[in-house]
């Protein structure tokens, strides 16, 4: 599978970045971050895409770090996050991660793997951007259906759905902890929550969290039998 | 409260707060300094030297209560941890 993404484009806008001043690329919130990295993006991929991607070369001048995810019966998934502070220019262009290649959306998937609708990329986007997003490219509808169409031959790996299950739960639980701040006169505040949230790593801590990704596994294990 | 024996195993080593920080620290850290506003200490990093001394120190951070600033410096963690 991973091959096949790094050999495609999922969404084809060569010039988008010249309207928001590459805001895909950037930490436009980085003013009212104290601890996490002003400038950087982070970028996560999951060890298959990570094998992949450092087979090609990667990209020049990021660095990275491994978290590993824990389920009940001591398996382990590994991701890597990567920080890049590119600013868009990336190189080799073509070997920037699938997180990039498909950006502004994150598919929403069954156990299955089917597409059952898009969330957004970015997880602050998800939270304080949600009913404003400035990427330019999520007020044309047939970005969408463009990217929904590419999509279809790829084939998503357990992993994968895995992954982008738990980004899902990873995004509600994040909401229900920003709601009561979210304020748009007062960004510095959410953000301020939000690199608490991340420094405490506190939704991987959440009991509710765990019990609910847990059962998300326990039911993929069910269908595809041991793939961690 | 006792404080703890400051050295603890660490990755299958004995090391100390300190030689964990200085491991992880792009540059020479001192008691004291500020590691992240100095540069020492991504992040990143910063998130991974929590999580790991909440786990061997049995201890976990709400930072709704203790402001991060105060867990900046080997000296603040040293103290927060109740080590030596």
């Amino acid at each position: 599978m991973w091959n096949k993404v790094y050999e495609k484009e999922f969404i084809f806008a060569p010039e988008c970045y010249k309207s928001c001043n590459s805001y895909c690329c950037n930490n436009f919130f980085g003013e009212y971050f104290s601890f996490l990295d002003k400038e950087a993006v982070i970028l996560p991929l999951i060890d298959e895409e990570y094998e992949v991607y450092k087979k090609r070369g990667g990209i020049k001048n990021i660095t990275e770090t491994k978290k590993e995810i824990t389920f009940n019966d001591n398996k382990k998934l590994t991701l890597y996050l990567l920080k890049c502070k590119e600013h868009g220019l990336c190189s080799p262009h073509n070997n920037r991660p699938f997180i990039c290649r498909i950006y502004p959306y994150l598919p929403k998937v069954d156990l299955e793997g089917n597409i059952e609708g898009l969330l957004y990329a970015s997880l602050i986007d998800n939270i304080i951007e949600k009913n404003y997003h400035p990427c330019p490219l999520t007020k044309q509808n047939d970005i969408k259906e463009e990217l929904l169409n590419n999509l279809k031959d790829i084939k998503f790996t357990p992993k994968t759905i895995l992954a982008l299950k738990l980004a899902e739960l990873l995004i509600i639980y994040l909401q229900k902890e920003i709601k009561e701040f979210i304020n748009e006169k007062n960004k510095a505040l959410v953000i301020k929550k939000f690199e608490k949230i991340f420094l405490g790593n506190k939704i991987f801590k959440n009991e509710q969290f765990k019990k609910e990704a847990n059962e998300i596994y326990m039911k993929m294990k069910k269908r595809y039998g041991e793939f961690l | 409260m006792e404080k703890l024996i400051e050295n603890f195993i660490y990755k299958g080593q004995i090391m100390s707060i300190e030689e964990i920080i200085k491991q992880k620290a792009k540059k020479e850290i001192l008691e004291d300094e500020n590691f992240i506003e100095s540069g020492a200490i991504d992040s990143l990093s910063f998130i991974e030297i929590i999580e790991e001394l909440e786990n061997r120190f049995n201890k976990t951070i709400d930072f709704d209560k203790v402001e991060p600033e105060k867990l900046t410096s080997i000296k603040g963690l040293k103290e927060y941890f109740n080590v030596e």
